[in-house]
Protein backbone atom coordinates (compact mmCIF):
# COMPACT_ATOMS: atom_id res chain seq x y z
CA UNK A 1 0.00 0.00 0.00
CA UNK A 2 1.88 3.29 -0.77
CA UNK A 3 1.57 6.24 1.09
CA UNK A 4 -1.49 8.19 -0.25
CA UNK A 5 -3.55 4.81 -0.22
CA UNK A 6 -2.96 4.52 3.45
CA UNK A 7 -3.60 7.95 4.12
CA UNK A 8 -7.04 6.88 2.30
CA UNK A 9 -7.69 3.83 4.52
CA UNK A 10 -7.47 5.89 7.61
CA UNK A 11 -9.54 8.33 6.51
CA UNK A 12 -11.85 6.20 5.29
CA UNK A 13 -11.80 4.10 9.36
CA UNK A 14 -12.22 7.34 11.05
CA UNK A 15 -15.12 8.58 9.00
CA UNK A 16 -16.78 5.19 8.80
CA UNK A 17 -16.48 5.10 12.54
CA UNK A 18 -17.67 8.28 13.33
CA UNK A 19 -20.65 8.35 10.63
CA UNK A 20 -22.15 5.05 12.17
CA UNK A 21 -22.00 6.54 15.85
CA UNK A 22 -24.17 9.54 14.05
CA UNK A 23 -26.28 6.64 12.96
CA UNK A 24 -26.77 5.61 15.98
CA UNK A 25 -27.74 9.38 17.58
CA UNK A 26 -29.98 10.17 15.18
CA UNK A 27 -31.71 6.62 15.44
CA UNK A 28 -32.25 7.01 19.04
CA UNK A 29 -33.84 10.75 18.09
CA UNK A 30 -35.87 9.59 15.68
CA UNK A 31 -37.24 6.71 17.98
CA UNK A 32 -38.09 9.65 20.55
CA UNK A 33 -39.82 11.69 18.42
CA UNK A 34 -41.74 8.59 17.06
CA UNK A 35 -42.61 7.30 20.80
CA UNK A 36 -43.84 10.92 21.44
CA UNK A 37 -45.91 11.00 18.30
CA UNK A 38 -47.16 7.40 19.32
CA UNK A 39 -48.09 9.72 22.90
CA UNK A 40 -50.05 12.04 20.91
CA UNK A 41 -52.00 9.57 18.72
CA UNK A 42 -52.90 7.84 22.12
CA UNK A 43 -54.89 10.97 22.35
CA UNK A 44 -55.30 14.41 24.27
CA UNK A 45 -57.28 12.89 27.35
CA UNK A 46 -54.15 10.77 27.71
CA UNK A 47 -50.99 13.50 27.88
CA UNK A 48 -51.12 14.42 31.36
CA UNK A 49 -50.63 11.21 32.50
CA UNK A 50 -47.91 10.55 29.79
CA UNK A 51 -45.95 13.63 30.31
CA UNK A 52 -43.27 12.11 32.32
CA UNK A 53 -42.79 9.59 29.68
CA UNK A 54 -42.94 12.98 26.90
CA UNK A 55 -40.43 14.60 29.57
CA UNK A 56 -37.78 11.58 29.28
CA UNK A 57 -38.36 11.32 25.29
CA UNK A 58 -37.36 15.35 25.32
CA UNK A 59 -34.49 14.52 27.94
CA UNK A 60 -33.07 11.99 25.48
CA UNK A 61 -33.19 13.68 22.44
CA UNK A 62 -31.29 16.81 24.01
CA UNK A 63 -28.80 14.10 25.26
CA UNK A 64 -28.21 12.69 22.11
CA UNK A 65 -28.11 16.07 20.35
CA UNK A 66 -25.04 16.78 22.39
CA UNK A 67 -23.34 13.55 21.61
CA UNK A 68 -24.31 14.47 17.56
CA UNK A 69 -22.64 18.21 18.10
CA UNK A 70 -18.88 16.42 19.90
CA UNK A 71 -19.13 13.97 16.98
CA UNK A 72 -19.74 16.39 13.71
CA UNK A 73 -17.20 18.69 15.95
CA UNK A 74 -14.49 16.23 16.36
CA UNK A 75 -14.96 15.10 12.68
CA UNK A 76 -14.98 18.49 11.27
CA UNK A 77 -11.74 19.42 13.35
CA UNK A 78 -10.11 15.97 11.59
CA UNK A 79 -11.39 16.74 8.35
CA UNK A 80 -9.58 19.91 8.80
CA UNK A 81 -6.18 18.89 9.69
CA UNK A 82 -5.76 18.01 5.52
CA UNK A 83 -6.07 22.61 4.95
CA UNK A 84 -2.13 22.12 5.98
CA UNK A 85 0.76 20.58 5.38
CA UNK A 86 2.37 21.82 8.23
CA UNK A 87 0.66 23.44 11.25
CA UNK A 88 1.23 23.49 14.94
CA UNK A 89 0.46 19.93 16.26
CA UNK A 90 -1.04 19.60 19.88
CA UNK A 91 -0.20 16.19 20.48
CA UNK A 92 -2.71 15.71 23.25
CA UNK A 93 -5.51 17.13 21.29
CA UNK A 94 -4.78 15.57 18.38
CA UNK A 95 -5.08 11.76 20.15
CA UNK A 96 -7.73 13.05 22.22
CA UNK A 97 -9.75 13.41 19.29
CA UNK A 98 -8.93 10.38 17.34
CA UNK A 99 -9.57 8.54 20.08
CA UNK A 100 -12.90 9.76 20.57
CA UNK A 101 -13.62 9.34 16.83
CA UNK A 102 -12.24 5.81 16.47
CA UNK A 103 -13.47 4.41 20.21
CA UNK A 104 -16.24 2.07 18.55
CA UNK A 105 -13.29 0.57 15.87
CA UNK A 106 -11.46 -0.32 18.88
CA UNK A 107 -14.44 -1.56 21.53
CA UNK A 108 -15.60 -4.04 18.58
CA UNK A 109 -11.96 -5.60 18.73
CA UNK A 110 -12.62 -5.63 22.42
CA UNK A 111 -10.01 -2.81 23.23
CA UNK A 112 -10.46 0.68 25.56
CA UNK A 113 -8.20 3.05 24.38
CA UNK A 114 -7.39 5.26 27.61
CA UNK A 115 -5.88 8.75 27.18
CA UNK A 116 -4.15 10.00 30.47
CA UNK A 117 -4.89 14.02 30.97
CA UNK A 118 -1.56 15.87 30.50
CA UNK A 119 -1.56 19.77 32.00
CA UNK A 120 1.47 20.64 29.78
CA UNK A 121 1.30 18.68 26.79
CA UNK A 122 4.04 19.30 24.03
CA UNK A 123 3.17 20.07 20.73
CA UNK A 124 5.50 20.60 17.37
CA UNK A 125 5.59 21.60 13.93
CA UNK A 126 4.74 18.93 11.09
CA UNK A 127 1.94 17.62 8.84
CA UNK A 128 -1.15 16.75 11.21
CA UNK A 129 -2.57 14.03 9.08
CA UNK A 130 1.14 12.26 9.32
CA UNK A 131 0.92 12.46 12.67
CA UNK A 132 -2.54 11.09 13.23
CA UNK A 133 -1.63 8.13 10.94
CA UNK A 134 1.24 7.41 12.68
CA UNK A 135 -0.85 7.31 15.84
CA UNK A 136 -3.77 5.25 14.36
CA UNK A 137 -0.90 3.02 12.89
CA UNK A 138 0.22 2.03 16.83
CA UNK A 139 -2.68 1.64 17.90
CA UNK A 140 -3.89 -0.72 14.96
CA UNK A 141 -0.13 -2.30 15.13
CA UNK A 142 -0.39 -2.54 19.04
CA UNK A 143 -4.10 -4.75 18.97
CA UNK A 144 -2.71 -6.91 16.12
CA UNK A 145 0.09 -8.02 17.56
CA UNK A 146 -1.34 -8.89 21.04
CA UNK A 147 -4.65 -11.76 20.84
CA UNK A 148 -5.89 -11.07 24.65
CA UNK A 149 -8.28 -7.96 25.32
CA UNK A 150 -5.62 -5.87 26.81
CA UNK A 151 -6.59 -2.38 27.24
CA UNK A 152 -3.80 0.18 25.63
CA UNK A 153 -2.92 3.78 27.93
CA UNK A 154 -1.90 6.83 25.85
CA UNK A 155 0.58 8.87 27.36
CA UNK A 156 2.45 12.02 26.78
CA UNK A 157 5.91 12.81 28.06
CA UNK A 158 7.26 15.98 28.31
CA UNK A 159 10.25 16.44 30.32
CA UNK A 160 13.56 16.58 29.92
CA UNK A 161 14.30 13.45 28.82
CA UNK A 162 12.42 13.58 25.99
CA UNK A 163 8.88 14.93 23.99
CA UNK A 164 6.81 12.62 23.09
CA UNK A 165 3.96 9.80 22.89
CA UNK A 166 3.62 6.02 24.76
CA UNK A 167 1.26 3.61 23.80
CA UNK A 168 1.46 1.09 26.16
CA UNK A 169 -0.29 -2.47 26.84
CA UNK A 170 -2.30 -2.00 30.24
CA UNK A 171 -1.91 -5.19 31.26
CA UNK A 172 1.41 -7.37 30.21
CA UNK A 173 0.92 -10.73 28.14
CA UNK A 174 3.93 -11.44 26.59
CA UNK A 175 7.47 -11.80 27.25
CA UNK A 176 10.00 -9.19 26.18
CA UNK A 177 11.74 -11.27 23.09
CA UNK A 178 8.01 -12.06 21.47
CA UNK A 179 6.69 -8.94 22.02
CA UNK A 180 9.55 -7.50 20.14
CA UNK A 181 9.52 -10.02 17.41
CA UNK A 182 6.01 -9.49 16.96
CA UNK A 183 6.45 -5.77 16.75
CA UNK A 184 8.48 -5.71 14.23
CA UNK A 185 7.46 -8.43 12.37
CA UNK A 186 4.33 -6.30 11.90
CA UNK A 187 3.88 -5.08 8.06
CA UNK A 188 2.39 -1.87 9.99
CA UNK A 189 5.72 -1.27 12.11
CA UNK A 190 8.11 -0.59 9.07
CA UNK A 191 5.05 2.05 7.88
CA UNK A 192 5.13 3.79 11.29
CA UNK A 193 8.67 4.20 11.32
CA UNK A 194 8.80 5.65 7.70
CA UNK A 195 5.94 8.06 8.43
CA UNK A 196 8.27 8.92 11.58
CA UNK A 197 11.45 9.49 9.60
CA UNK A 198 9.08 12.14 7.34
CA UNK A 199 8.11 14.42 10.02
CA UNK A 200 11.42 14.08 12.51
CA UNK A 201 10.10 11.63 14.96
CA UNK A 202 11.21 8.05 16.02
CA UNK A 203 9.57 5.50 17.20
CA UNK A 204 10.40 2.28 19.46
CA UNK A 205 8.65 -0.42 21.12
CA UNK A 206 8.99 -0.09 25.02
CA UNK A 207 10.26 -4.30 25.63
CA UNK A 208 9.72 -3.73 29.13
CA UNK A 209 6.24 -3.64 31.50
CA UNK A 210 3.94 -1.70 30.26
CA UNK A 211 4.88 -3.09 26.81
CA UNK A 212 4.22 -0.28 23.79
CA UNK A 213 5.58 2.24 21.58
CA UNK A 214 7.56 5.20 22.29
CA UNK A 215 6.76 8.31 19.37
CA UNK A 216 9.70 10.66 20.67
CA UNK A 217 10.05 14.24 18.85
CA UNK A 218 13.78 14.16 17.74
CA UNK A 219 16.48 16.45 19.65
CA UNK A 220 17.33 18.27 16.98
CA UNK A 221 13.51 19.48 16.82
CA UNK A 222 12.70 22.69 18.62
CA UNK A 223 9.90 22.00 21.65
CA UNK B 1 -59.73 -18.03 22.39
CA UNK B 2 -56.72 -16.23 23.98
CA UNK B 3 -54.43 -14.66 21.73
CA UNK B 4 -51.01 -14.89 22.06
CA UNK B 5 -48.50 -11.91 21.82
CA UNK B 6 -45.49 -11.89 19.46
CA UNK B 7 -42.30 -11.96 22.16
CA UNK B 8 -39.54 -10.10 20.36
CA UNK B 9 -35.60 -10.30 21.39
CA UNK B 10 -33.50 -7.00 21.02
CA UNK B 11 -30.21 -6.82 20.74
CA UNK B 12 -28.49 -3.86 20.36
CA UNK B 13 -25.14 -2.10 22.72
CA UNK B 14 -27.20 1.32 22.12
CA UNK B 15 -29.76 1.09 25.43
CA UNK B 16 -31.22 4.33 24.63
CA UNK B 17 -32.07 2.81 20.93
CA UNK B 18 -33.66 -0.56 21.94
CA UNK B 19 -35.15 0.98 25.10
CA UNK B 20 -37.25 3.17 23.42
CA UNK B 21 -37.90 0.76 20.44
CA UNK B 22 -38.76 -1.77 22.85
CA UNK B 23 -41.54 0.78 24.11
CA UNK B 24 -42.78 1.79 20.94
CA UNK B 25 -43.33 -1.87 19.77
CA UNK B 26 -44.94 -2.91 23.26
CA UNK B 27 -47.47 0.36 22.49
CA UNK B 28 -48.00 -1.93 19.88
CA UNK B 29 -48.80 -4.95 21.71
CA UNK B 30 -45.70 -7.21 20.56
CA UNK B 31 -43.61 -8.15 23.77
CA UNK B 32 -39.92 -7.00 24.35
CA UNK B 33 -36.82 -8.14 25.49
CA UNK B 34 -33.84 -6.30 25.19
CA UNK B 35 -29.99 -7.18 25.59
CA UNK B 36 -27.43 -5.13 25.46
CA UNK B 37 -24.76 -7.38 23.53
CA UNK B 38 -24.83 -10.81 21.17
CA UNK B 39 -23.49 -12.81 24.22
CA UNK B 40 -26.12 -12.31 26.96
CA UNK B 41 -28.87 -12.03 23.59
CA UNK B 42 -27.81 -15.53 22.95
CA UNK B 43 -28.15 -16.82 26.66
CA UNK B 44 -31.60 -15.15 26.73
CA UNK B 45 -32.58 -17.04 23.71
CA UNK B 46 -30.98 -20.26 25.33
CA UNK B 47 -32.69 -19.85 28.26
CA UNK B 48 -36.29 -18.67 26.88
CA UNK B 49 -38.48 -19.26 23.71
CA UNK B 50 -38.57 -16.48 21.33
CA UNK B 51 -40.58 -15.57 18.19
CA UNK B 52 -38.12 -13.61 16.32
CA UNK B 53 -34.95 -11.88 17.30
CA UNK B 54 -33.70 -8.38 16.12
CA UNK B 55 -29.74 -8.14 16.40
CA UNK B 56 -27.52 -5.06 15.57
CA UNK B 57 -24.93 -5.47 13.31
CA UNK B 58 -21.89 -3.60 14.93
CA UNK B 59 -21.48 -4.39 18.69
CA UNK B 60 -18.37 -4.89 21.13
CA UNK B 61 -17.05 -7.94 21.94
CA UNK B 62 -19.68 -10.43 19.77
CA UNK B 63 -20.49 -8.64 16.98
CA UNK B 64 -23.85 -8.56 15.38
CA UNK B 65 -22.87 -11.67 12.05
CA UNK B 66 -21.14 -13.70 15.34
CA UNK B 67 -24.24 -13.51 17.10
CA UNK B 68 -26.45 -14.38 14.63
CA UNK B 69 -24.50 -17.39 13.52
CA UNK B 70 -24.48 -18.28 17.11
CA UNK B 71 -28.64 -18.01 17.26
CA UNK B 72 -28.43 -20.04 13.75
CA UNK B 73 -26.93 -22.94 15.97
CA UNK B 74 -28.94 -22.49 18.72
CA UNK B 75 -32.24 -22.30 16.83
CA UNK B 76 -32.24 -22.43 13.27
CA UNK B 77 -35.75 -21.21 12.86
CA UNK B 78 -35.42 -18.26 15.21
CA UNK B 79 -36.65 -15.57 12.37
CA UNK B 80 -33.46 -12.64 12.70
CA UNK B 81 -33.86 -9.27 11.38
CA UNK B 82 -30.57 -7.05 11.32
CA UNK B 83 -29.81 -3.90 11.75
CA UNK B 84 -26.86 -1.56 10.31
CA UNK B 85 -25.97 1.91 11.16
CA UNK B 86 -23.65 1.45 7.56
CA UNK B 87 -24.56 3.06 4.36
CA UNK B 88 -22.94 0.26 2.61
CA UNK B 89 -25.54 -2.84 2.38
CA UNK B 90 -22.41 -5.33 2.08
CA UNK B 91 -22.73 -6.93 5.71
CA UNK B 92 -26.18 -7.15 5.98
CA UNK B 93 -26.25 -9.24 2.89
CA UNK B 94 -23.48 -11.35 3.90
CA UNK B 95 -25.75 -11.67 7.04
CA UNK B 96 -28.91 -13.03 4.87
CA UNK B 97 -26.68 -15.35 2.96
CA UNK B 98 -25.66 -16.86 6.58
CA UNK B 99 -29.45 -17.08 7.12
CA UNK B 100 -31.14 -13.43 8.60
CA UNK B 101 -34.57 -12.88 7.12
CA UNK B 102 -33.79 -9.59 6.19
CA UNK B 103 -31.77 -6.47 6.96
CA UNK B 104 -32.61 -2.82 7.65
CA UNK B 105 -30.39 0.42 7.70
CA UNK B 106 -30.46 2.53 10.85
CA UNK B 107 -32.12 5.25 11.44
CA UNK B 108 -35.03 2.70 11.44
CA UNK B 109 -38.73 3.23 10.08
CA UNK B 110 -41.17 1.46 12.60
CA UNK B 111 -43.80 0.61 9.96
CA UNK B 112 -40.82 -0.52 8.12
CA UNK B 113 -39.69 -2.64 10.89
CA UNK B 114 -43.32 -4.43 11.75
CA UNK B 115 -44.22 -4.87 7.91
CA UNK B 116 -40.83 -6.59 8.04
CA UNK B 117 -41.68 -8.50 11.84
CA UNK B 118 -44.86 -9.86 9.91
CA UNK B 119 -43.49 -10.87 6.82
CA UNK B 120 -40.78 -13.00 8.81
CA UNK B 121 -43.20 -14.76 10.81
CA UNK B 122 -45.59 -15.38 7.79
CA UNK B 123 -42.67 -16.92 6.29
CA UNK B 124 -41.61 -19.07 9.06
CA UNK B 125 -45.82 -19.77 9.44
CA UNK B 126 -48.25 -18.82 7.81
CA UNK B 127 -50.87 -18.58 10.88
CA UNK B 128 -49.90 -15.35 11.82
CA UNK B 129 -50.34 -14.55 15.72
CA UNK B 130 -51.37 -11.32 16.53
Amino acid sequence: MNDREDAAAFFGKVTASTTHELQNVLAIIKENAGLMEDFIQMGPENLPDLLERVTRCLGKIKEQSYRGVDLTSGLNGFAHTTDMLLAPVNIYEIAKRLIFLTKRVFLQKGRQIVLIDCKNPPSFEADPVLFQKILWNCLECLVEIQDLTADIKVTLINSDAGKGIDLCFEDLALDNASFNQKLQGSAKWDSIQASCKAINLTASPIAQAPMGIRILLEKSFPA
Amino acid sequence: MKIQKIKILLIDDEEEFISTLAERLELRDYICKTAGDGVSGIQMIVNEPFDIAIVDLMMPGLNGLNTLRQIKEINPDLPVILLTGHGSTKDGMEGMRIGAFDFLIKPLDIYALIDKIKLALDTKAPQVKS
